[in-house]
């Protein structure tokens, strides 16, 4: 068990190479510290990500045996236009909110992030409370305040003069009805991230700036923000790659209706799979949800490197 | 630690009277859009316990009543006898701590042979799994629910439990934490004839402590959260999560019970802030550390 620790300060490189069997002896300890771990992740983590590939070249139900069929299951989704309705939706859904959830998040980690700020902890945790809560389970209860005839939202909207809105209900409004869930739900987290990337900001470039008389305004842009770029970035990925996911916010708020009018690729996915039992359609779906990801992370981070860490 | 927002005001202070008089409006007005927010976000939360306890009659009064006219616990009367609650809180409290303390051991045990340790493939077995970290957990959603099947796992535990247990953020938490255990105090360790899991038991795992905490709080309320696999794996009512017992309700009744769905809602949501709340410190102190280190 003493062998991982030391073993190369024990050897001095110029001495003769041990061969790789006995260096792996020698580190048999950290081997089995990491065995239980990468056990569970080869058969739960690595397997899975291999074997959707494979699933989705075939056809099956669950019960019946597999049948190669290539790539006819990704033909399929070209031409169904139920995929590419729950497509632009999830695109929709990914655009729709993480702007605002970002600007957001920014503005009161800025405002809360002032030490002199009275009942600053209260604040905090009161807009993180939302976080810790389940989205299956407060999707019921955006349900009742976003009800047509009796919610609470509407009602508020007539006392100050607008008209009811059919929130969920409607093709227009079910979307919208869902990134408001979301941006409530996840602001905490990401206002928590970016406080904590504020305290990693040189405070000798504030005092640079107030030396120069800067204004409030001008350290937030020429310091502040500029101190937040890898964060931001940070919670861009973060954010995109899990709202792309979106699965429980739509499939008990509006059950991906009116119309599929809030369908995600995930409910598609999950239906495919345990409605319609075409499991390698709905692999072929979690392949092109993959393809997605990658795509735009990708492409996310090409645009900051370009714009954002140019210097 | 001295923030953009502080520093206009500690100018202010030290200038004129009308100077001051600003300051204190400005005050004023951050206080005030900050207490507007903070009341938006906490509505919701309100507003469902609230409901809980109304009569059926009064959840769909106009108006903003949070103190109910006529409380009653009929709500959860009908809740609690349409699905076995109790037995499916029994499973969110079971599941979410057996999953936390695995987790947790198996990430600090693998982040100390990571952060601490020398030995082949090292680096190449980090970043697969760093790698693995950007793949949606829906590329492995099916396959892990054909494994479970064809293990015989469906509806159990350990299909709630296991697969997740292997989650790569968790390593990658406690290395970053662990690299800051100065290597003097192993080293003497060492001298003393202590083996690698003394090492990890006496020296590294006291000096984590807030990492081990702050995770654990995150591992918990992710898996009492956690919707989606639960609903692929779990097949009865027994053994529904608190979560997906309360998201059946209103499936259950042809007119959705708003009063007893909320009453489950808040069974299922309301220990969870009084969770958060109570190790609020804790938890955003190690938030704050991951952003520490950039």
């Amino acid at each position: 068990m003493q062998a991982g620790v030391a073993v190369t300060q024990a050897v001095p490189a110029s001495s003769l190479e041990p061969r790789l069997l006995t260096r792996i002896w020698r580190a048999r300890g950290a081997y089995l510290f990491i065995a239980p771990f990468y056990i569970l992740f080869a058969v739960f983590g690595l397997f899975p990500i291999l074997f959707s590939f494979y699933l989705s070249v075939v056809e099956w139900s669950g019960f019946a045996p597999m049948q190669f069929v290539g790539l006819s299951n990704f033909r399929a989704l070209l031409a169904d236009d139920v995929f590419w309705t729950s497509l632009i939706n999830t695109v929709y859904l990914w655009l729709g909110h993480i702007f605002m959830l970002l600007l957001l998040s920014l503005f009161l980690a800025l405002l809360l992030n002032a030490q002199s700020l009275r009942f600053r902890g209260l604040y905090r945790a009161a807009i993180y409370l939302p976080n810790t809560t389940a989205p299956a389970a407060v999707a019921l209860v955006f349900a009742l305040i976003f009800d047509f005839q009796f919610g609470i939202f509407n009602s508020v909207l007539n006392t100050i003069g607008l008209p009811s809105v059919n929130w969920i209900g409607s093709v227009n409004w079910s979307k919208p009805s869902i990134v408001i869930l979301n941006v409530w739900n996840l602001t905490g987290w990401y206002m928590l991230i970016i406080l904590a990337g504020l305290q990693t900001i040189d405070t000798t470039l504030y005092e640079a700036a107030a030396v120069d008389g800067a204004t409030a305004m001008q350290r937030l842009r020429d310091v502040t923000l500029p101190g937040l770029r890898k964060v931001l970035f940070f919670c861009f990925i973060v954010e995109t790659i899990g709202s792309l996911q979106i699965f429980a916010e739509p499939f008990i708020l509006t059950k991906g209706g009116p119309q599929n009018s809030s369908l995600s690729l995930a409910m598609y996915l999950y239906q495919s799979a345990f409605e319609f039992f075409k499991l390698g359609y709905a692999s072929a779906i979690s392949i092109v949800l993959f393809a997605l990801t990658i795509l735009v992370s990708v492409a996310q981070a090409q645009l900051w490197r370009g714009e954002v860490f140019a210097e | 630690m001295i923030s953009g927002m502080q520093r206009p005001q500690a100018t202010a202070a030290k200038t004129t009277a009308a100077g001051k008089g600003r300051h204190v409006a400005a005050r004023i007005a951050i206080h005030g859009i900050i207490l507007i927010i903070s009341l938006i976000f906490v509505f919701p939360l309100l507003w469902m316990v609230s409901s809980s306890f109304k009569p059926i009659g009064e959840i769909f009064d106009p108006g903003l009543t949070i103190v109910p006219r006529r409380p009653t616990l009929e709500n959860y009367q009908v809740a609690f006898a349409a699905l076995p609650l109790l037995r499916n809180f029994f499973n969110s409290v079971f599941v979410a701590t057996t999953f936390t303390a695995l987790s947790l051991f198996f990430s600090s045990l693998a982040g100390f042979a990571f952060a601490k340790m020398q030995f082949p493939g090292r680096n190449s077995l980090f970043l697969l799994l760093l790698g693995t970290m950007m793949v949606p957990t829906f590329v492995t959603l099916l396959p892990s629910f054909v494994i479970i099947s064809k293990l015989g796992w469906v509806d159990t535990y350990q299909a709630l439990i296991v697969p997740g247990v292997a989650n790569a953020f968790g390593i990658f938490f406690m290395r970053q934490y662990i690299q800051e255990v100065p290597d003097e105090l192993l080293d003497a360790a060492r001298i003393d004839g202590g083996s690698s899991f003394t090492m990890y038991r006496q020296i590294v795992l006291p000096l984590v402590k807030p990492a081990l905490t702050a995770l654990a709080i995150m591992q918990f309320m992710g898996t009492w959260n956690n919707f989606l696999w639960p609903l692929m794996v779990i097949r009865s009512n027994e053994m529904y999560p608190i979560v997906l017992a309360v998201a059946a309700l209103p499936a259950a009744n042809f007119n959705t019970p708003w009063g007893a769905v909320m009453a489950g809602t808040t069974v299922a949501v309301v220990p969870l802030v009084l969770f958060f709340l109570a190790f609020q410190k804790q938890f955003v102190a190690g938030v704050m550390r991951i952003g520490l280190k950039g």
